[in-house]
């Protein structure tokens, strides 16, 4: 049996690098070895792309030098379709702009190389949390109350900038439009520390969303797979903040060999109750497709159990570790949900290819005459 | 003597400075002599201490020791009790409610429960932790009870034959919730007529002071009073409960239940088990009889917290799913933990346990039958090393326990860490009872 050359996609210019060798690297390990043949593909912290058997092995990322590692070969991924690729089929392991905001999914469209998707749109739109909350807005969407601004607007009219924040209410978070993770992310509760924190962020985006703190509810993620025709929500879970977890964790490590039992740092299923789950998941796969994904996506949100209220944060068009443990907790082993991804990604290239590209027409040849 | 002062003070502290109870434990203790650490080295411990010490560190300066502090200590009492009473009075001037709770086991959990379900439509204060002799009661009234408060959710516990009386004279509550009664005190109070008895005492006081309807029961009581009081109250999860719990189903997530309250409605909550849905129940009665919103209480089961050691979980790696229910345990609660656990479904499931404490002359009956019970439910035993684990073995191989799935070791550590390497993902780990006797390992204070 001819197996699939998989390219698995990950690195990249983002302060998310390091989390996406880790989302790579599992997927790596766990993809079917009877099914597949795994390109690795590396995008360095500068922006150059490589290749090569050792980027398979966790131990070499401990020691390697990211900015320019050593040992690999360097991969072009030619534009031209009918260029000869270097693998078939492409899962994205990337976290943050580089990667997960539309840029390498407009490389592989323009190289007809299916991917798992979202595609340029949904990736780009998800992934700026000002237009995120724009388009969830107008779909109807319960969100947290929230304005946003410019570096530029606030360098020029700082008052007015405070104003609109305080108009708000106090305590907000201030947030850069294309940030990763936490990464950057402020709260603040008082007047006094606004245009300090607002400097912070601003160093990290010109774009800046602030959002009104939701109260009296807990975080809740749930995974979505699929695509348009065939799309699942998972299990949900409540991630865990490291400081409640780590009281645990030293309690139930007394023993010593426990390490490793305790580790978690989620609860899964969220301990929500099962009217409050249906509703959670039908909302993310609403999400899901107003964004136009595919592929596997995880959408965060915080609801509040007693009044069953759900708020949406986000969508994450590729989640970290591909949120495989929401999918086992839900019934589909990893490895399946690697054969799941490049299932969705030759449906999705195979439904554009569909597409009417042409049509004949004879608009060029009447502007000669 | 050879047992570490640190662990001789620790077994007197948790035996209420019972000098007759700390010899049994020390005889049962001989040959293997783990060290313990008191929970809080209070004044009247390190006084103590102190004078065990100087007199020599024999059993007998132990006695005086003990002796010597407590006419002090009667002074002490008298006068914070007086002053406990007095703002105790304030505060119900002011509006403030006092409900007690009392019982064989449950009490933490009940009252944890009717914290939280009141607390958002009035404000509460309870008895912190386990506090719930007079002294510890008194204290807290005096240096933590806020003064706007309007509910008071105060613990009784009952450690000899009249206690009961004594803190119901001493809080004349308007409230009363029962708990269950069962064999938890055997020990203190040598059957189960005797603790009914003490317990019964509650009824009368109601019946006296103010009217049966103002105390509520949990049916597991309803065999114990009904004949004699008919017009008493009960919730739980049989016919006589006004409000009752008519079905439940548990996951990893949390308990659904179907209620009576006494309407029927639908709850949810993500506390694991039926019994814990059975112990927020009385808030819906309290709820009514304070002329609170029933709505809120319900709202409000969907948002309580994990109570600490009762079936706490930790969601580990690998769906593991350990669950917490060290504070305690004995014959009757063994039974919700392993519902909970046949409910799960785990892949495996594994129970680590000490056995129960306290079971006086009961004691090889109820841990065969217990051995022969985890032999019909679970997969796997750990047992810490007591003086009963042999009629946990007996009973394990007699109902049918595989022999390879079964280890004994020093400590509930040691013994979960050799099970460890059969643990697989989807397991449920159930870490039940014995935590109040034997945790802590402090060291080389030995004292021979």
């Amino acid at each position: 049996m001819n197996k699939r050359k998989l390219g698995v996609l990950f690195g990249g210019v983002t302060v998310e690098h390091e989390v996406s060798v880790i989302t790579g690297q599992q997927l790596m390990n766990h993809a079917n070895p009877d099914l597949y043949e795994i390109i690795p593909v590396y995008v360095d912290k500068q922006g150059q792309w490589w290749t090569g058997d050792v980027l398979r092995d966790p131990e070499y990322f401990k020691t390697a030098n990211l900015l320019a590692p050593h040992g690999l070969q360097p991969l072009l991924l030619d534009p031209n379709r009918q260029s000869a690729h270097p693998f078939e089929v492409a899962i994205l392991c990337f976290h943050g702009g580089y990667g997960e905001a539309g840029n390498v999914q407009g490389l592989l469209e323009l190289a007809g190389i299916p991917y798992q998707g979202p595609g340029v749109v949904g990736s780009a739109t998800a992934f700026d949390k000002i237009i995120t909350r724009h388009v969830l807005g107008s779909a109807g969407f319960r969100q947290a109350e929230y304005t946003w601004f410019t570096m530029h607007e606030f360098h020029q009219n700082e008052d007015q900038v405070l104003a609109k924040i305080s108009e708000l209410g106090l305590p907000v978070y201030l947030k850069p439009a294309n940030g990763g993770s936490t990464v950057g992310i402020e709260k603040v509760s008082s007047e006094v520390d606004l245009s300090a924190a607002i400097a912070r962020v601003g160093l990290f985006d010109q774009r800046i969303l602030v959002e009104k703190e939701i109260t009296d509810c807990i975080e809740i993620n749930v995974s979505v797979l699929g695509i348009e025709g065939d799309i699942k929500a998972s299990v949900p879970e409540q991630p865990i903040k490291s400081a409640d977890f780590l009281s645990y964790a030293d309690k139930y490590e007394r023993g010593g060999k426990k390490s490793g039992m305790a580790s978690a740092t989620r609860r899964i299923p969220a301990p929500i109750s099962a009217s409050l789950t249906e509703k959670v998941q039908a909302e993310a796969i609403n999400i899901f497709r107003l964004f136009d994904c595919s592929g596997v996506i995880r959408i965060d949100f915080f609801v509040d159990p007693s009044e069953e209220t759900i708020f949406v944060i986000e969508p994450n068009t590729i989640p970290g570790s591909m949120s495989f443990y929401l999918w086992e907790a839900s019934g589909i082993s990893y490895p399946h949900l690697i054969d799941r991804l490049v299932e969705i990604a030759d449906q999705k290239a195979a439904r554009q290819a569909n597409l009417t590209t042409s049509f004949e027409s004879n608009i060029l040849a009447k502007k000669q005459t | 003597m050879k047992l570490p002062t640190t662990t001789l003070l620790t077994i007197l502290q948790q035996s209420e400075y019972d000098l007759h109870k700390t010899k049994s434990w020390m005889t049962e203790h001989q040959v293997a002599t783990p060290t313990l650490e008191p929970e809080n080295w209070t004044p009247k411990l390190k006084v103590i201490r102190l004078l065990f010490i100087l007199l020599g560190s024999q059993w007998w300066s132990l006695e005086l020791a003990v002796r010597l502090t407590q006419p002090i200590e009667w002074l002490i009492r008298r006068r914070v009790y007086g002053k406990a009473q007095a703002r105790l009075l304030q505060l119900k001037k002011s509006g403030a409610q006092c409900v007690i709770i009392a019982g064989s086991f449950a009490k933490t959990s009940t009252k944890a429960w009717l914290a939280h379900l009141l607390a958002g439509e009035c404000s509460v204060a309870a008895t912190p932790k386990s506090i719930n002799t007079m002294l510890g009661i008194a204290h807290w009234i005096l240096d933590e009870v806020p003064a706007d408060t309007k509910v008071l959710l105060i613990e009784l516990g009952e450690y000899r034959p009249g206690d009961l009386k004594e803190l119901l004279h001493f809080i004349q509550p308007s409230y009363g919730i029962l708990t269950p009664i069962g064999l938890q005190h055997l020990e203190m109070f040598g059957s189960l007529e005797s603790i009914t008895h003490e317990f019964r005492s509650v009824i009368e006081w109601f019946a006296n002071h103010h009217a049966i309807s103002h105390l509520i029961s949990t049916d597991h009581n309803h065999h114990l009073f009904a004949q004699h009081f008919p017009q008493l109250k009960y919730f739980g999860d049989q016919p006589a409960s006004t409000w009752r719990l008519l079905e439940s189903s548990v996951t990893k997530a949390g308990t659904e239940a179907e209620v009576a309250i006494p309407e029927k409605q639908h709850l949810f909550t993500p506390i694991l088990g039926a019994h814990q849905v059975i112990n927020g129940l009385p808030a819906f009665w309290l709820a009514t009889e304070l002329q609170l919103q029933p709505e809120q209480i319900k709202k409000r089961f969907a948002t309580m917290p994990y109570i600490h050691r009762r079936h706490e979980p930790t969601f580990a790696a690998n769906n593991v799913l350990i669950l917490d229910n060290s504070y305690n345990t004995n014959a009757t609660a063994i039974d919700s933990s392993l519902a909970i656990l046949k409910d799960l479904k785990p892949t495996r499931s594994f129970v680590i346990t000490l056995g129960f404490t306290e079971t006086g002359e009961q004691m090889h009956t109820l841990h065969h039958q217990l051995g022969a019970k985890l032999a019909q439910q679970i997969d796997y035993l750990g047992l810490a090393e007591a003086p009963w684990s042999t009629d946990i073995v007996a009973g394990w191989q007699q109902g049918g326990g595989n022999p390879e799935h079964l280890v004994i070791a020093p400590t509930i550590d040691t013994a979960f860490a050799e099970l460890q390497p059969w643990v697989i993902p989807g397991s449920v780990i159930l870490f039940e009872g014995g935590y109040q006797e034997v945790y802590v390992r402090s060291g080389k204070d030995t004292h021979e």
